[in-house]
């Protein structure tokens, strides 16, 4: 099936716009040039909308708005009612025609916010033979289930910028679940589901009339119900795991380009708590030196008269002036007796006035020696306090130089998360941050359940079987119902052989996948020599092997993986005889030059074989990409939002 | 000769004129100014702190001025200074006069030491209204480096003499 045309009317962003996808002569290749904002990824939205009634790849900006073009509403004014219609038109088989249509009608009143009022949807298909059979609703949406279910669209809208995504997503079960689909094989489930019920039919025929056999099969039945309410409990948990598992790619999407503004908030405010203690510790240490200063102010320019005083001290002690000895009790004598105690002579005047100054002078000796010999100890403490300044000054001068680049580091810290959340909407980023927590904590919670599901659905297969046991025993005592019974059994047998048939088949497809992603990712691969193989295991994990043997998926560049799943969904086409178009946004956004350029080519060659529609944004599509896809496209346009920005036309390039 | 006790001051006193220096000081605009030496919170120096600090400024200088107009209410009481206070007053005076014997004179000790301060007191005004906003401390530290880097040359040189 490929998409030969595309017809929009009032949806978002798009007043009224048809877009066709004309085939090549030689590809099928189609490339549309877009900015950011300018409705690209609305394209990929309308056709889901139009196939399945969803936006999966809806931007937060979108989020917020309805989907009817705003435009629309300012012409009709205040009040109003208007349609969105999405159209694809597809061809099978070169022949058939078909046509997907969705359509709602908005209605609003005095500005209100516009309403939804009834949806439906279409499905036109023109056969070979020109009738037109036209399923609407239910109808339509069981022929879209039929022809490219939901479960599988991500094998065919291809999103360049989830890539990382793309392997985390596509487990083992919805990839089987896309093969069972898309190869029709689940039609061997729907036999051997029937049959299950038909066997059930025939129980109840069975025990009828016997209370025995009656109260075996009840109990059976019970438990069989039991277990079939927590396998379906299983299933819608694991939807509701999916669901998340999207939601969660989706906001990490809009993350990707976004500051992770929680964590920088986080570390700013723990930066600027960080700064407030070191400027504490700073102006403290501040106040320390500046004591410190104001201390050895008033020691170090007084250590010349402190020297000097010592010196003085030191001369003493060495004259023996210090302590003081003199005694003046002789001269006091002498001057009282008025007679000398040596010569025995009277004192003249002359005699007494010089013994006066003698003894005046040996006491003002005494009182210089006593006082020198008080501040002694004090002046040699202060010297040595003085010798301690250059270490003390320049210790607490290293603490304060080491706490001022700490702070600079973390001005310089505050300043670069300040740049980087400039001009960004932290409280969206914030939002989308704590909504893909939500959503986190919803699948793990879901994962804790089905876990302990599977461990109830492991206990209840065993009563299963013990109950069946027991009614089989019980029925087989009714030899009259014995042709009930081996049709019965007949029924279970058949259901287990269809089983078997479709597991065998799903192993010889998962081989014969195996074998064409291989093929296709080695024609398309620039870098042949590097990878040895390409397995995929029982649980469809996937793996590439190196020349040495060794699994290195892990370490394939952007371009490698994105060949490796477009070849695995080439392959995956192949084998099912599913054939779709490929839609990819941002084919090459995340890879390097080289592979841009590698992956491109890869492109063309696909598009030889298969429609390609390839959504870029304009800084991706470079001039070296154009000079590669250009000269193949089967056309070239370019998206754009007209003067009001409220509506999308198409410029070919 | 000393004097007798009734002689013997009881307080330092100050210039007139450097009261509403010092005042100034107390509440400078420059925080640096204020955190190094004023009166109030939260730096609560005390008078005979930045008595002695003025003092040292003014030996640093090796400048001592007489006091013109003594304030006649003091700036603080002897009876605040300890031991270590006493000492780096006597080894001023000491060191003022080349010689121990002033020791003797109270009051001239005393004398020396005001004078000293009255000087150290016009340095660190002008050396206040010289600076650059925000660099005074620097300059506080920079000068006593330069004085210890001095004395420390000396007395290496004294060694290598001896």
């Amino acid at each position: 099936m490929r998409i030969s045309k595309i017809a929009l009317e009032n949806y978002r962003q798009f007043r009224k716009l048809a877009i066709d996808f004309p085939q090549h002569m030689s590809s099928d290749l189609h490339l549309f040039v877009a900015h950011n904002g300018t409705a690209k990824t609305n394209i990929i939205n309308a056709i889901n909308w139009c196939l399945y009634g969803d936006e999966p790849y809806l931007s937060g900006e979108s989020q917020q708005l309805p989907i009817l073009n705003q435009q629309v509403m300012r012409e009709i004014g205040d009040t109003g009612q208007a349609d969105v219609i999405v159209e694809v038109y597809a061809v099978v088989d070169k022949d058939e025609q078909i046509m997907f249509e969705r359509k709602c009608t908005y209605v609003w009143n005095n500005k209100s916010a516009p309403m939804r009022h009834g949806i439906t949807s279409r499905v036109l298909v023109n056969d070979t033979k020109g009738n037109t059979q036209v399923l609407i609703d239910d109808e339509a949406s069981n022929y879209v289930a039929r022809s490219i279910p939901l479960g599988i669209r991500e094998f065919f809208f291809f999103d360049g910028a989830r890539l990382d995504n793309y392997f985390k997503h596509a487990t083992a079960e919805n990839i089987n679940l896309a093969v069972l689909k898309i190869s029709q094989i689940d039609l061997l489930n729907k036999v051997s589901d029937r049959l299950m019920e038909v066997r059930r039919e025939i129980e109840k025929e069975v025990s009828k009339g016997n209370p025995t056999i009656e109260k075996a099969r009840k109990e059976y039945e019970d438990v069989q119900n039991k277990l079939e309410e927590l396998k379906n409990r299983v299933v819608k948990e694991k939807e509701q795991v999916e669901i998340a598992e999207n939601k969660i790619g989706t906001y990490e999407d809009e993350l990707k380009s976004c500051p992770n503004a929680e964590e920088l908030e986080d570390n700013r405010k723990a930066l600027k708590s960080r700064r407030v203690t070191n400027q504490e510790q700073y102006d403290k240490l501040m106040s320390r030196k500046c004591e410190s200063l104001f201390e050895y102010g008033r020691i170090i320019p007084l250590v010349p008269a402190l020297l000097k005083t010592d010196e003085i001290i030191r001369t003493k002690h060495v004259a023996g002036e210090i302590p003081p000895v003199a005694d003046v009790s002789l001269l006091d004598n002498i001057l009282a007796t008025n007679k000398c105690e040596i010569c025995k002579r009277s004192l003249d005047s002359n005699s007494r006035e010089e013994i006066t100054k003698l003894r005046q002078l040996i006491l003002m000796s005494s009182t210089i020696g006593k006082e020198l010999m008080q501040i002694e100890g004090i002046v040699t403490i202060t010297l040595d306090r003085a010798n301690r300044f250059s270490r003390d000054i320049e210790d607490i001068s290293g603490l304060i130089s080491n706490v001022e680049k700490e702070l600079r580091q973390i001005q310089t810290n505050i300043d670069s998360i300040d740049s980087q959340l400039e001009g960004q909407n932290i409280e969206r980023i914030k939002n989308i941050a704590e909504e893909r927590r939500k959503f986190e904590k919803i699948r793990d919670e879901k994962n804790r359940l089905i876990g302990r599901f599977n461990k109830e659905i492991e206990d209840k297969q065993d009563e299963v079987k013990d109950k069946e046991k027991a009614w089989d025993r019980e029925t087989k005592k009714e030899q009259a119902l014995k042709s009930l019974v081996n049709e019965r059994d007949a029924c279970f047998r058949i259901a287990n052989l269809l089983n078997k048939c479709r597991d065998t088949i799903l192993i010889d497809t998962r081989d014969k996948i195996r074998i064409k992603t291989k093929e296709i990712f080695f024609s398309l691969l620039w870098k042949k020599h590097t990878f040895a193989d390409v397995l995929i295991e029982d649980d469809y994990r996937i793996r590439v092997l190196n020349d040495l043997g060794y699994d290195c998926l892990g370490s394939l560049s952007s371009g490698e993986r994105e060949l490796l799943a477009l070849s695995f969904t080439l392959a995956l086409h192949d084998v099912s005889g599913f054939d779709s178009s490929i839609l990819i946004d941002n084919p090459v956004i995340w890879l390097d030059p080289e592979h841009k350029h590698n992956f491109s080519n890869a492109l063309v060659k696909v598009s030889k074989n298969k429609q390609v529609i390839l959504l870029f944004h304009t800084d991706e599509y470079t001039p070296a990409i154009s000079a590669i896809l250009d000269s193949e496209a089967a056309t070239r346009r370019r998206i754009k939002l007209t003067a009001q920005e409220k509506e999308v036309v198409l410029e070919v390039l | 000769m000393p004097n007798g006790p009734d002689h013997i001051p009881d307080r330092i006193c100050i210039d007139e004129e450097d009261r509403a220096i010092i005042k100034t000081m107390d509440d400078h605009p420059e925080a640096d100014v204020r955190q190094l030496l004023s009166t109030n919170a939260p730096v609560n120096r005390s008078r005979k702190e930045q008595f002695l600090y003025f003092m040292a400024i003014g030996v640093a200088h090796n400048t001592k001025l007489p006091i013109k107009k003594r304030e006649s209410g003091g700036f603080f009481l002897l009876k605040d200074l300890k031991p270590e206070d006493n000492t780096l007053i006597d080894a001023v005076a000491i060191w003022h006069e080349g010689k121990a014997d002033v020791l003797s004179d109270r009051s001239k000790v005393l004398e020396i030491a005001e004078g000293y301060a009255h000087a150290g007191v016009r340095f660190v005004a002008d050396s206040i209204e010289s600076q650059q906003p925000g660099s005074f401390l620097k300059k506080i530290e920079q000068n006593l480096w330069s004085i210890y880097t001095k004395l420390n040359q000396e007395s290496n040189a004294n060694k290598s003499e001896k």
